[in-house]
């Protein structure tokens, strides 16, 4: 589904050319449940942002169901990525001034579903996370781990493809943070494509696949072994 | 329309939250259309007069323009017997009017009730009455309520009066065939009722006499004389015949001048247009309201600044917030949302405010139109802003706001890559943006010093006018208009006067030595070929005393009952070219008609306001002239002798209104009335142009203090002082306030250059009125700036640190 070629990002600083990403070749199969690791610095982020493009990658080839991203009009890319991809950050992201239904609602906005569809999902999504109570609360009136349950039921609520997950527990305590990783599981089974970024070893168990990044060149790739879980 | 209410309750709610920002927009915007408003609303007065009339593109006022000696006097009157000459030899000309104004001020109107009784009313300045033909009601529109609109005034003493007068004289509108006595002009029997006339005329008479009934009495002088308030109108059959009109004129004084010479030197007659009746202030109208192009265009000009500041302030407070934003315009954009859609957010947002702010603008332009009545003498009322066009007119200023106001912001806000606002990193400095917003500020303070120079250089020379030598003293004393000529009655009161132990002299004359009523003839002087043009000055025996004019040379005016001997004045001598005034001491001069020698010269005065340059002057008894008395009061005797004045008045002329002023004030009132206004006006919208720059000022210093964060608290970990940093803030505002100041100087310099290029005595512009425009907006800046920044500067560093 994702085919990275020799991909690099940089910056130029004035003497010298600051390598974020170097050569990296990876390829995630639709079903997968990947997780980047790595030191701070390694450039997890920045693959994660260039999956999900938010951002552009210096030189290389980034293939999405064999379309060539890069070769792409700006206004199709953003198509593709709108149907692709659906985020979740550390810090939650969520918009200060909408309420949670409404925080769930935006991406159908701008998918232009109709109200009553969109009504429909909401609801079924509230009733999924047993947020059916608070979603007439605003962000700043739920608890952390909350708050990442309406990030993720705002992110998959558009049905995306593949889900990119930013140190999604990295703000939460460990009994929060479980209770997310156990959705994210169950959205890999029912057939979520998952890409996370973490720290934790714990979390990164939940997956299928682990890479590790160190100066920003892939510098593992292996399988997780399902029984030590 | 789903999605865009979702949009709405979003801004709705950030709105909401931010509410300094809120305020402090709202504010600045609504001050800043508010001002615009009422400034459009006075321009669209002014220069709405006489646009009601049907076809007044095609009216137009024949005017006289007089050439002698390289001097031009323009009038606004003709000789009344000019329309007798026009009937057959113009056909151009379709219909016309004389109208020969009366001055209504403290004039009597007896009315007879049954029984012998008589009832009496004083007019005011403001009941205007003029003696006009039928013709008056075809060209211009006042509507006949009453009486035959094709028969009215052409019979001898009829009169036509509006509701108004009906309404104070009679109680009722059923007036038709009344009759009332004109103090001194006869009785006349009333024929119609008209509407009252509207405040945007210049045309404000409640009274009209048949011209009829003064024909004969107005043409027999023929050419010879002519007064400012016989002013004839016509009605050409196309307004592109004007310059034929004027032609044709040309052609008949040139015809004319050839057996009458004398009364056609150096003059000339051409048509002025009805707009310019109310624009060139070279020429009066009987409404004593003139406001030049130059003053009109300069209220749309500063109302036009005023919106523009606004909309800079309003930049420069969203820009500044643009940290807040960000994060949120990341996160709607990893959503899914295209930038059109942001940027369409965002310009909602801006037009929810600007919105607000015009509907805060035209609550305090509702509630501020009656102090603005009182400041500016207008008698406007709530339709000028409750209809269509200044509603279309708000709309098109609420659009015009939202599109300079928020687009750029709408833009700059849009514009930023998801990846680094979610990771709160984004840096403006050195972009486009950050120096947009300097040149934003820069140009607030162009404004800001170009509005207080502006204000200082006028209100120095409204100083001016006030402080500078006159040439005669006007303190102390009180003048009254005595009601229609009666020598035994106006002398009985000066002599009564003068018994007043606080009063120290009095003269009877037609006006004061400056006053707003002035009169100029022709005089011939023995040795001369040429007629010279003079002022006169009736006055009596005590004239020069009395006003405490100072005598050159030769004798003043001696007790007589005619005229007997001449005063002049130095510009007099100087414009005769003689350099020594002895030189004209003893010289003959016939004025009106009567010769008699020049016996003495005095000091130069101002005759009219110190707009115009000084005037030859003969100054001599004539008692057929008073009307006016002079009265100087020692000082601090003020008011017990205006009660004696008043308690004297009532006795000689019981069936009038004692009514007094004094002559300083007359003066200031007179001459420069229009110019206070006008000065006030501007250090009003100065100081609201001033008060949105702060408040931009403010904005950015937030915006450059959130920017500069890091850089501060690293300089504070290694030990800068408070004022060190605040350094920081103030050397960047100082560069942009020296740049704007050199724009702003020149600037400043040319405008008030020309506006003080409208008067003859005046200040001269000294460098320390731009030193002082400088050093103001400097300090304002300045504790604008310090409160912010000492907060930025005071911050902890731990805090602004921990970010990264």
């Amino acid at each position: 589904m994702i085919e990275i070629k020799d991909l690099d990002k940089y910056i130029d600083a004035k003497f010298q050319r600051l390598f974020l990403l170097k050569a990296i070749d990876l390829k995630v199969e639709k079903g997968d449940f990947l997780t980047i690791m790595g030191p701070s610095g390694a450039g997890k982020s920045t693959l994660l942002n260039i999956i999900g493009m938010l951002d552009n990658a210096s030189s290389g080839k980034y293939l999405l169901d064999n379309n060539d991203i890069y070769t792409l009009k700006s206004k199709k890319q953003s198509e593709l990525a709108k149907n692709y991809f659906g985020f979740v950050f550390q810090a939650y992201h969520l918009i200060d001034e909408l309420t949670v239904y409404e925080n769930i609602e935006t991406p159908l906005l701008y998918r232009k579903v109709p109200g009553k569809e969109r009504k429909a999902l909401v609801a079924e999504m509230l009733d999924r996370f047993n947020m059916v109570a608070k979603k007439d609360l605003f962000p700043n009136q739920l608890s952390g781990g909350q708050q990442q349950l309406v990030g993720v039921a705002r992110a998959i609520i558009g049905k995306p493809k593949v889900l990119l997950a930013d140190e999604p527990t990295g703000n939460l305590h460990s009994k929060q943070a479980a209770e997310v990783m156990n959705i994210f599981r169950e959205l890999n089974e029912e057939g979520t494509t998952i890409v996370q970024v973490t720290h934790d070893e714990h979390n990164a168990s939940y997956g299928k696949r682990i890479i590790e990044l160190a100066d920003g060149a892939i510098e593992r790739d292996y399988l997780v072994e399902r029984e030590k879980v | 329309m789903n999605s865009f209410l979702h949009m709405l309750r979003a801004s709705m709610r950030v709105l909401l939250k931010q509410k300094t920002n809120t305020v402090i927009n709202l504010l600045g915007l609504g001050i800043g259309v508010a001002g615009a408003l009422i400034l459009f609303i006075i321009h669209n007065h002014f220069s709405g007069y006489d646009k009601f009339h049907a076809d007044h593109e095609k009216i137009f006022r024949v005017v006289t323009d007089d050439n002698h000696n390289g001097e031009t006097f323009n009038l606004s009157g003709v000789p009344a017997i000019l329309p007798a000459m026009t009937e057959d030899k113009f056909p151009q000309i379709e219909k016309d009017v004389f109208i020969s104004g009366l001055y209504s001020n403290n004039m009597l109107i007896t009315i007879p009730k049954k029984g012998g009784k008589e009832e009496y009313f004083q007019l005011s300045d403001k009941e205007g009455i003029s003696y006009t033909e039928n013709s008056f009601f075809e060209i211009f529109k006042r509507d006949i309520i009453r009486g035959n609109k094709r028969k009215i005034l052409k019979n001898k003493n009829e009169a036509v009066i509006s509701k108004r007068m009906a309404a104070k004289w009679f109680g009722s509108d059923d007036v038709i065939g009344k009759e009332f006595d004109l103090d001194g002009h006869g009785m006349f029997r009333i024929a119609g009722l008209m509407e009252d006339y509207t405040n945007n005329t210049g045309f404000p008479f409640d009274i009209f006499l048949s011209y009829s009934t003064i024909k004969d009495e107005k043409e027999a002088p023929g050419w010879e004389s002519l007064y400012s308030d016989d002013n004839y109108f016509v009605k050409v059959k196309e307004s592109d015949l004007r310059h034929e009109v004027d032609m044709a004129l040309v052609q008949m004084v040139n015809e004319l001048s050839e057996n009458n010479p004398e009364n056609f030197e150096g003059r000339n007659f051409r048509l002025q247009s009805l707009e310019e009746t109310h624009t060139d202030t070279r020429y009066g109208n009987y409404n004593n309201r003139s406001i030049s192009e130059g003053t009109l265009t300069s209220l749309l000009v500063i109302a036009l600044l005023l919106l523009l500041t606004a909309c800079v302030n309003f930049i420069n407070l969203s820009t500044a917030v643009a940290n807040k934003r960000s994060k949120e315009v990341g996160v709607r954009k990893v959503l899914g949302s295209s930038r059109s859609s942001l940027v369409a957010r965002f310009l909602l947002e801006t037009s929810i405010l600007t919105l607000t702010s015009l509907i805060l603008a035209l609550i305090i332009n509702l509630l501020i139109l009656e102090p603005l009545n009182g400041f500016l003498d207008l008698r406007l009322d709530k339709s000028v802003i409750l209809n269509f066009k200044f509603i279309s007119f708000s709309i098109i200023v609420w659009i015009f706001l939202t599109v300079v106001a928020g687009f750029y912001p709408a833009i700059l806000l849009s514009g930023f890559k998801p990846a680094l606002t979610l990771k709160g990193r984004f840096n403006f400095k050195g972009s486009f943006s950050y120096n947009l917003r300097r040149i934003l500020v820069g140009g607030q303070f162009f404004i800001s010093q170009a509005f207080i120079i502006c204000t200082i250089i006028m209100i120095s020379q409204m100083a001016y006018f006030k402080t500078h030598d006159i040439g005669f003293d006007k303190s102390g004393i009180i003048v009254i208009d005595l009601p229609y000529h009666d020598n035994q009655k106006s002398t009985k009161f000066k002599n009564n006067a003068m018994e007043f132990s606080g009063v120290t002299n009095a003269t009877l004359g037609m006006a004061s030595p400056s006053s707003g009523l002035s009169s100029m003839t022709s005089a011939r002087i023995e040795g001369f070929s040429e007629p010279y043009n003079l002022n006169v000055k009736p006055g009596d025996h005590h004239y020069i005393e009395t006003y405490n004019m100072e005598i050159i040379t030769g004798e003043g005016l001696v007790e007589t009952d005619s005229i007997n001997r001449f005063v002049v004045n130095e510009t007099f001598v100087k414009k005769l070219g003689f350099s020594d005034p002895s030189e004209v001491v003893g010289k003959m001069m016939t004025v009106w008609g009567t010769e008699a020698p020049i016996t003495g010269v005095v000091r130069d005065f101002h005759v009219t306001s110190f707009k115009r340059e000084k005037q030859p002057v003969a100054i001599f008894v004539q008692p057929e002239n008073y009307n006016h008395i002079g009265i100087k009061v020692a000082k601090g005797n003020i008011q017990n002798t205006v009660q004696h004045l008043r308690a004297s008045f009532d006795e000689i002329y019981p069936r009038y209104d004692f009514d007094y002023q004094l002559l300083d004030e007359y003066l200031n009132e007179t001459f420069y009335a229009d110019e206070e206004r006008l000065t006030k006006i501007f250090s009003i919208f100065s100081g609201l142009a001033i008060f949105i720059g702060c408040l931009g000022l403010y904005g950015l210093i937030s915006y450059m203090a959130q920017q500069k964060m890091k850089e501060i608290s690293v300089r504070k970990v290694l030990g800068a002082s408070e004022n060190q940093l605040l350094w920081v803030f103030s050397s960047e505002f100082l560069k942009l306030l020296v740049i704007a100041s050199l724009v702003a100087i020149p600037a400043s310099y040319f405008l008030m250059d020309s506006y003080l290029s409208e008067y003859a005595y005046k200040i001269s512009i000294s460098p320390l009125y731009f030193f002082a425009g400088l050093i103001t907006t400097a300090f304002i800046a300045f504790v604008a700036i310090s409160y912010r920044s000492y907060k930025a500067a005071s911050t902890d560093p731990v805090i602004a640190l921990k970010d990264e």
